[in-house]
C-alpha cells in the first residue's frame, strides 16, 4: 500500500525516469490520486497543467511583488517630498514644492525598480535558489530529455512495478533529503478524501 | 531535399545543437571578429581615458551644439535596447511562442546596448567622478537631484529598466545554464565550467515546484518591463520635448521615439540573427519564418516612423513660427543635407522593399535593410540632436559641429564593445532559449502529429 503520509527517511524512495511528457503527466496524475503527499517531480521544460495535476497552489509571488512595488511607490514619493519640501525647500521655475504631477515619472520607475527586483529575489527565495556549484540531479538527464516523479512506499518492488507499469523508462533509488538536509519533496496539499477508487487501486504498491 | 527549417529535433538533439558552441574550440573566424571587436573597444576605452585627462574638448562639441555625437549615440543604443525587451516582453505578454527562437539574442542585445548607452551620458555630464551626484543622497552641501527635471527622470528609468533586464535575462538563462552544468565533461576544464555554470545556474534543478514560480516570476518580469521600456524611451524623449529647441520642442516626440527605437532595434535584431543562424547552424531554431516575422513588425513600426516624419513637418508649417520652419528646411537643405536625405533612403526607401514576401524571406535583403536601418536611425538622431542646435532661435548663435578624431573613436569604440560583449555570448551562453525552444517545439509537433492522426 502507499503509505500517503508518513515521515522522512523512513521506507525507500524510488524515482521512475520517464522518456515522454504525456506518460510523465500521466504518471503524475495517478500518484496523486493515489493519495501521495510526498512526491516530487522533475521536468527539462516546463509542462503545461502540471500545477494542476499535482495540486499545486498559485505562486505566491504575484501577491509579493505587487506589494513590493506599491512600497516603492511610496518610498520614492516620500523621498522625493523629504528632498523638495522639508529638508531643502527651492523655488525652483515659480513652481509649487509640491510639484506631485513632476514626481509621477521616477515614482512609476522606483515602483518597477523595486518590484523587479523583488520578483527575482522572491522567486529565488521560494525556488530555493542559491549559487550552488554542487547540485546533482537524480538523472543528469533530467535537465536535457528525461522527466522523473520521486515516490516514497514501503516496499521498493512493489514501487518499481507500479512504476513500470506507468510507463517509467527506469526506476532509481533517490535521497529523500537533498545535500542540505531538506525534503526533496514538493509541499503539496493532503488530496481528495475520496480519491479516485480505479487509480487508487491502480497505485496499490 | 529536406527544409532544414522544417526539422523538428528531439529534445536532446535540441540542447546538443545549442550548447554546441559552448563546448567547443572557437573557429578562426570567430577569433578575428573579437580581436577586430576587442581592438574597437580599446578605441573607446582610450577615447574615454584622454577625455578623463584633457576634458570635454577633445570631442567636436562647441558652446552652441554642446549635445553632439555622445547624445545621438546615447539614443541611438538605447534604441537598441528598447527593441529586446519588445520581442521578449511585449510578445510573451500577447503569447506569441514564435518569440522563442530569437529572445534570447534580443534580451542579450539589450543588456550589451545598455550597457554602451550608459557610458554616454556619464562622459556627458563633464565631470564622470562625481557623477554619484545623479542619485539622491545626504551630503552636506545638501546637493540634491532636481526631480522636476526630465534628466533626472533619465537616471530613474536607464537604472531601472538596466537592472529588470539584467535579472530577467539572468532569471530565463537559469534552465539552461543548468542544461550545461549537467552537460559538463568530466575533464579538469570540464569540473571548471561545471562550477561557474551550476554557480549561475543558483541550483537549479527544474522540480515542479521550481517551475511553478519560475514561470510566474518570467512572465511578471514582461509585464514590469512592459511600462519600464515605453517609460524609459518617453523619458528622453520628453527630456527634449520640454525644451524650447525648434526641432525638438514636440509633443509627438515620446511615441515617435519609442517607434523609431523598436524600428532601429529590430534591425539590429536582423543584422545580429541572420549571420548567427548561419554561423551556427541554426536554422532549425531561427527559422526564415521568425526573421519574416520580425521584418513584418519592422514594416508596421517604420511606418509609424514615416508618419512621424510627416508629422514633424506638418507641424513646424502649421505652428507659423519661423524658427521651427527654418529648422527643417535647414535639415532638408541646409550644409548637411545628406544626412537627412540618406536617413530618408535608409529608413523610408529601403524599408519599402518589406511589402514584398519573397524580399521578406531573402537573406540578403533582410540583412542590407537591417544595416540601412541601423545607418538612418543613428542618422535620425544626430539630425534631431545636432541639427536642431546648430540652427535655434538665435541666428547670432549659429555655427557648424563636426566630429572630431575622437568622436570617431568613440563611436566605432561603442560599436566594438557591443560586438565583443555579443560575441562572447554567442561562445558562452545558449544563443535560443532551450528550455522554451523544447516546450513550443516538440508541444508543437504532437499537436500536429496528432491532427494529421
Amino acid at each position: 500500500m502507499v503509505d500517503a503520509v508518513r515521515p522522512l527517511g523512513i521506507g525507500p524512495y524510488r524515482a521512475g525516469i520517464f522518456a515522454d511528457e504525456a506518460g510523465f503527466v500521466a504518471a503524475c496524475r495517478a500518484a496523486r490520486a493515489a493519495g501521495h503527499t510526498d512526491l516530487q517531480a522533475w521536468s527539462p521544460w516546463p509542462v503545461h497543467g502540471l500545477d494542476e495535476v499535482l495540486g499545486l497552489d498559485r505562486s505566491l509571488i504575484g501577491r509579493a511583488v505587487f506589494t513590493v512595488t506599491v512600497l516603492g511607490w511610496l518610498f520614492c514619493f516620500a523621498l522625493q517630498y523629504h528632498l523638495q519640501v522639508t529638508d531643502w525647500p527651492i523655488v525652483y521655475g515659480g513652481k509649487p514644492y509640491v510639484t506631485w504631477q513632476l514626481w509621477v515619472v521616477p515614482i512609476l520607475e522606483t515602483g518597477l525598480l523595486f518590484g523587479a527586483i523583488a520578483n527575482f529575489l522572491v522567486c529565488c527565495h521560494l525556488c530555493k535558489l542559491m549559487p550552488d556549484p554542487f547540485v546533482v540531479l537524480p538523472d543528469p538527464r533530467l535537465s536535457d530529455d528525461r522527466f522523473a516523479i520521486a515516490l516514497g512506499g514501503s516496499d521498493s518492488v512493489a514501487l518499481d512495478a507500479w512504476f513500470t507499469a506507468q510507463g517509467a523508462e527506469s526506476v532509481i533509488d533517490v535521497d529523500p533529503l537533498d545535500a542540505k538536509g531538506e525534503p526533496i519533496f514538493a509541499d503539496l496539499p493532503s488530496t481528495d478524501d475520496k480519491p479516485n477508487a480505479d487509480a487508487k487501486e491502480q497505485a496499490h504498491v | 531535399m529536406s527544409n532544414p527549417d522544417q526539422r523538428v529535433p528531439s529534445a536532446a538533439q535540441i540542447t546538443t545543437d545549442l550548447t554546441a558552441p559552448i563546448f567547443r574550440v572557437p573557429s578562426l573566424a570567430w577569433f578575428g571578429g573579437f580581436a577586430f571587436s576587442a581592438s574597437l573597444a580599446g578605441l573607446m576605452f582610450l577615447c574615454v581615458g584622454m577625455y578623463i585627462i584633457e576634458g570635454y574638448g577633445i570631442f567636436g562639441v562647441n558652446n552652441t551644439v554642446n549635445w553632439g555625437n555622445d547624445i545621438a549615440s546615447y539614443i541611438f543604443w538605447i534604441g537598441i535596447a528598447v527593441a529586446g525587451t519588445l520581442v521578449s516582453s511585449v510578445l510573451l505578454l500577447f503569447r506569441q511562442r514564435w518569440r522563442t527562437g530569437v529572445n534570447r539574442a534580443t534580451e542579450a542585445m539589450t543588456i550589451f546596448a545598455i550597457n554602451i548607452a550608459g557610458i554616454y551620458p556619464l562622459i556627458h555630464t563633464g565631470r564622470p567622478w562625481v557623477d554619484y551626484w545623479l542619485i539622491p543622497h545626504p551630503n552636506t552641501l545638501l546637493l540634491y537631484p532636481q526631480f522636476k527635471s526630465p534628466i533626472v527622470w533619465d537616471v530613474f528609468a536607464i537604472t531601472g529598466y538596466a537592472t529588470a533586464s539584467v535579472l530577467f535575462f539572468h532569471l530565463g538563462l537559469l534552465p539552461d545554464l543548468a542544461a550545461i552544468r549537467d552537460r559538463c565533461p568530466d575533464t579538469r576544464i570540464g569540473r571548471i565550467q561545471r562550477m561557474i555554470y551550476g554557480a549561475l545556474a543558483l541550483g537549479w534543478k527544474g522540480t515542479a515546484t521550481q517551475w511553478r514560480h519560475y514561470e510566474r516570476a518570467y512572465n511578471q518580469f514582461a509585464w514590469i518591463a512592459t511600462p519600464l521600456v515605453i517609460g524609459m524611451h518617453s523619458t528622453i524623449a520628453t527630456l527634449l520635448a520640454v525644451s524650447l529647441v525648434p526641432g525638438w520642442h514636440a509633443s509627438v516626440f515620446p511615441p515617435y521615439f519609442v517607434s523609431g527605437a523598436i524600428f532601429g532595434g529590430l534591425a539590429m535584431a536582423l543584422c545580429l540573427l541572420v549571420p548567427l543562424r548561419a554561423a551556427f547552424k541554426l536554422q532549425a531554431y531561427i527559422t526564415l519564418d521568425h526573421l519574416e516575422r520580425l521584418a513584418k513588425i519592422m514594416l508596421a513600426v517604420g511606418m509609424i516612423v514615416l508618419h512621424v516624419y510627416v508629422i514633424e513637418f506638418f507641424c513646424a508649417w502649421y505652428s507659423e513660427s519661423p524658427s521651427e520652419r527654418y529648422q527643417f528646411w535647414y535639415r532638408c537643405f541646409g550644409e548637411h543635407k545628406w544626412f537627412f536625405w540618406t536617413m530618408v533612403f535608409c529608413n523610408v526607401g529601403m524599408l519599402q522593399l518589406f511589402w514584398f514576401k519573397s524580399l521578406r524571406r531573402n537573406l540578403t535583403v533582410l540583412l542590407m535593410v537591417g544595416l540601412a536601418v541601423n545607418l538612418g536611425m543613428w542618422l535620425e538622431r544626430y539630425n534631431i540632436i545636432v541639427l536642431s542646435l546648430e540652427r535655434d532661435h538665435l541666428p547670432s548663435k549659429w555655427t557648424s559641429y563636426s566630429f572630431q578624431s575622437w568622436d570617431y573613436m568613440l563611436l566605432a569604440g561603442s560599436f566594438g564593445l557591443f560586438f565583443t560583449q555579443f560575441l562572447l555570448f554567442c561562445r558562452l551562453i545558449p544563443m535560443v532559449s532551450i528550455a522554451e525552444v523544447k516546450a513550443t517545439l516538440l508541444n508543437r509537433h504532437r499537436a500536429s502529429e496528432s491532427h494529421h492522426g
